[in-house]
């Protein structure tokens, strides 16, 4: 697979937004050996799509779906922070 | 300068921090064997840091961010609290969280390389280097 079609379809995992589809998604359109790295892929794409959610409840929760002991390690809290970060960037207009 | 040079530069980068670090915090230790959370503990302040030494990053102007080699590597698997980036010219500090956010807000997708010591693809971030330091809050305080 080459790398654009690779991170195409991680993006496109990622816009299912709660992790459980996304990982859905990885199963359904993924060859079982590329799993591991699209789930490692996936926390970098992540922020955006749950950011983009509509309300501060559906990002909550998107962010809550992402199991503690997902891999890679700390991938909830990553993701909580980058959504976090990208709002607050968001918010005051900047870039830093 | 080879691959074999690049290693000893870098565990030579990585001895230079830990006798600078002990002038401070007298405990630092190396990580022994086989460690890839992280390359030195510091037990005074219960902090770990992973040090990653990018000289090539002179040259592209990229510093490589690696997430996985054949399964999660290096920065995935990297539990250090800061992670130290010496590009041979200089040396940056930043937690895990700075690199991530960079990452993400930047909207920078992955590559795929193949080093000539590899037997597997690796999966990089590269990340301009003057992008990245924007983002090291210890960079920002230093040039209060």
């Amino acid at each position: 697979m080459r790398p654009s079609d690779f991170n195409r379809l991680v993006k496109l995992a990622a816009k299912q937004g709660y992790y459980p589809l996304c990982k859905k998604f990885i199963e359904d359109n993924f060859d079982e050996g590329f799993h591991p790295l699209a789930l490692a892929t996936l926390v970098y794409y992540l922020p955006r799509n749950i950011l983009d959610l509509q309300s501060k409840e559906e990002r909550k929760a998107a962010i809550d779906s992402i199991p503690d002991d997902a891999t890679p390690s700390h991938t909830k809290q990553l993701v909580k922070h980058g959504v976090t970060r990208l709002w607050q960037r968001e918010r005051n207009g900047v870039s830093r | 300068m080879g691959f074999q040079d690049d290693l000893k530069r870098g565990v030579a980068v990585e001895d230079d921090l830990l006798l600078r670090l002990r002038e401070v915090f007298p405990n630092a230790t190396r990580a022994e064997g086989v460690h890839p959370e992280f390359d030195i503990n510091i037990p005074e302040l219960q902090k770990t840091v992973e040090v990653k030494y990018d000289p090539m990053s002179q040259k592209t102007g990229n510093i490589v961010i690696e997430y996985y080699h054949n399964k999660p590597s290096a920065f995935s698997v990297s539990l250090a609290d800061y992670w130290v980036i010496d590009t041979g010219v200089k040396a940056s500090w930043f937690t895990k969280e700075e690199i991530f956010e960079c990452i993400v807000c930047e909207g920078l997708d992955p590559v795929r390389i193949v080093g000539t010591t590899d037997s597997y693809p690796k999966w990089v971030f590269l990340i301009p280097r003057g992008v990245l330091t924007r983002y090291s809050n210890v960079a920002q305080a230093a040039r209060l």
